[in-house]
């Protein structure tokens, strides 16, 4: 008997346990689940990421009191800020050309199908599952003095000397391109492959030439992807660090080469923390700029 | 998708008007197309969409506001010009597709399947709108369903494509009353199917064998009296279930099938019966009457299925 009133009528510990556990409707976790479910990696997040980013800002303006000083030497020196700007120009033009490289490719994944569709789709995803450390070294291999491409110039009688390709701006963009590519063509690849086929056949249908329905139709309503892949390209470039130190040379000096310079090289931490404070504010600030200057472009409202 | 011009025929010629278009490009057809699902353009309003064919034919601003304007009234949405795609009822967006494939004045519009997404009802609604534009505007409609009853209710003529091939075409009356094989008597309506044996045939009627061995003789009409089966023969009888009657068992006369009431189906305005026929290697017979003289018979009764003069057909059995 006890055992029966015992099982219909649940202790209030339970009951109470269940409500914050359980919610009324099936589909959403209740708060406390979410909560439960999230906290591995909040922990994670705040342990690895927001305790170090905090001490190295923290310790760009208390040294051991408050103090600007390290923001006012980026300031005043227009070496920083020369490099702050080469840097927002280098991602600049790394995104365009990974936009006008990829955007085909991405283009051509979505229609293809079948065996060409692995074929390409291995082409993009290869690369990004191999160390950007190989494909660095990859372009030196290709740029250096004694390199594939200068050899191959030299052989065919188009240049005499070796050229100079490593090691300079051209490079970086190239090889930062390159290692980027993925980043562009994923996000592409998924909008265009999401229009509906009957959109660009409607588009023929009522007379639209091939261009026209790619002007109007599929480039307009794949806009999303191109600016997701845009954006995440750009603020990758921004704070790249591997490939510029390794194919760029003093003369296209990096923020994230920079801020590596201050830490490893010359343990000044409170400057290194200034620099960063301030490339991740540019980043923020061009990443919202973006997102405003996006939200009048009414496709992407649409289907983003 | 052939006639829109997405696919091209293997052979033959396909022609608008008169006009051969097999080798002409989609987008130099004139062929208006509402696609299954629409296809609006979601990033454009209702107004640029129904301007899409009218900008691609580099008509003026002016003549294309009118048009629009025209057309919107036409599937009288007037006020949704300036709305999205997404921001309109399934039925809209519809009749929006149905605008912009007009507004271009093609001289065919080819709907495929273009009710198929949407509830009974509103289908049912949307039916009648299309065939009232249709028969305003006068435009040949090329409309494609699967839906029979669809096919039957909105068509002049329709034409029964069964494996790729045309099975049949005609209007929907002459595709009911008389079908030119099993598969569009099937397609079309319901139909009864029996096996019978071909006995020989007399003056006023048709002697064939049922599966229990017993003869029915079926009265024949003028024009049916068609030779070319030997006794022996084994024919595909097909009846509609509103030609057939039911009689107690041992009085439906000489034209009557013998089975056993399986079930009753209650269908509104009329009441189905499924008759088995014993040792028929056949679905039950449906025998459908109406609920006001509907046959006092219960499940499990043993009834005489009766059927019509000119309320059945014959087909040859293939490979037989």
């Amino acid at each position: 008997m006890s055992d029966i009133s015992a099982r219909s009528s649940p202790s209030p510990v339970m009951t109470r346990l269940r409500s914050v556990l359980a919610s009324p409707s099936a589909h959403r976790y209740s708060t406390a689940l979410s909560l439960g479910l999230i906290a591995p990696w909040l922990l994670l997040l705040v342990l690895g990421f927001v305790y170090p980013v905090a001490k190295l800002l923290a310790g760009s303006l208390f040294d051991p009191g408050f103090t600007l000083v390290h923001y006012q030497r980026i300031f005043e020196q227009p070496l920083y800020l020369k490099i702050l700007w080469r840097t927002i120009q280098i991602a600049f033009a790394v995104t365009v050309a990974a936009f006008v490289l990829g955007y085909p490719i991405a283009y051509a994944m979505a229609r293809l199908s079948g065996r060409w569709a692995i074929i390409v789709a291995a082409c993009v995803l290869i690369p990004l599952w191999t160390s950007i450390l190989v494909r660095s070294y990859a372009w030196i291999v290709l740029l250096q003095r004694n390199g594939l491409v200068n050899n191959l110039l030299t052989e065919i009688g188009v240049i005499s000397e070796p050229l100079r390709l490593i090691y300079t701006e051209g490079a970086v963009i190239v090889a930062m391109t390159h290692v980027l590519l993925p980043f562009m063509i994923l996000p592409v690849f998924s909008t265009v492959r999401s229009i509906p086929d009957e959109l660009p056949k409607a588009a023929l249908n009522l007379g639209a030439g091939r261009m026209t329905v790619f002007l109007k139709v599929i480039l307009p309503l794949s806009l999303p992807g191109v600016f997701a892949g845009a954006l995440i390209t750009f603020i990758l470039a921004l704070g790249f660090y591997i490939t510029p130190a390794l194919v760029g040379g003093p003369s296209t000096l990096m923020m994230a080469t920079l801020i590596g310079q201050q830490t490893t090289a010359l343990l000044n931490w409170p400057f290194a923390g200034a620099l960063s404070a301030v490339l991740l504010v540019v980043t923020l600030v061009l990443a919202v700029a973006f997102r405003r200057a996006l939200a009048f472009s009414r496709g992407f409202h649409d289907v983003g | 998708m052939m006639i829109a011009g997405f696919e091209r025929p293997s052979g033959g010629t396909i022609a608008v008007g008169g006009r051969d278009v097999t080798g002409v490009a989609p987008n130099k057809r004139d062929v208006g197309m509402v696609f299954q699902k629409y296809a609006l353009f979601p990033h454009m309003t209702i107004r640029e969409n129904i301007a899409f064919p009218l900008k691609m034919r580099r008509l003026s601003r002016n003549t294309i506001n009118d048009k629009v304007d025209q057309a919107l009234s036409l599937v009288r949405l007037e006020g949704y010009g300036d709305r999205l795609p997404r921001q309109l009822s399934g039925g809209q967006q519809q009749r929006i597709a149905v605008a912009r494939a007009l507004v271009f004045e093609p001289p065919v519009l080819l709907m495929d399947e273009p009710l198929g997404a949407l509830d009974k009802k509103l289908r049912e609604q949307m039916q009648i709108e299309i065939k009232s534009i249709q028969e305003r505007l006068g435009v040949t409609v090329i409309y494609v369903t699967h839906d029979q009853e669809e096919a039957l209710t909105m068509s002049d003529r329709v034409a029964v494509m069964n494996d790729g091939k045309l099975a049949q075409i005609g209007t929907p009356i002459e595709l009911y009353q008389s079908p030119a094989s099993p598969i569009v008597a099937d397609f079309i309506g319901k139909m009864n199917f029996l096996m019978v044996e071909f006995v020989g045939v007399d003056d006023e009627s048709l002697h064939l064998r049922v599966a229990d061995e017993r003869t029915v003789r079926l009265p024949l009409r003028e024009e049916r009296r068609r030779p070319g089966v030997q006794p022996g023969d084994r024919l595909r009888l097909a009846f509609r279930p509103e030609r057939l009657t039911l009689a107690p068992q041992g009085q439906g006369g000489p034209a009557a099938i013998s089975g056993r009431i399986e079930t009753i189906i209650f269908v509104g305005a009329f009441r189905v019966f499924l008759v088995s026929v014993a040792k028929a290697d056949s679905e039950p017979l449906h025998v459908q009457s109406p609920i006001a003289d509907s046959p006092p018979f219960e499940r499990g009764d043993a009834v005489d299925v009766v059927l019509t003069s000119g309320g059945f057909q014959w087909f040859e059995v293939e490979g037989a």
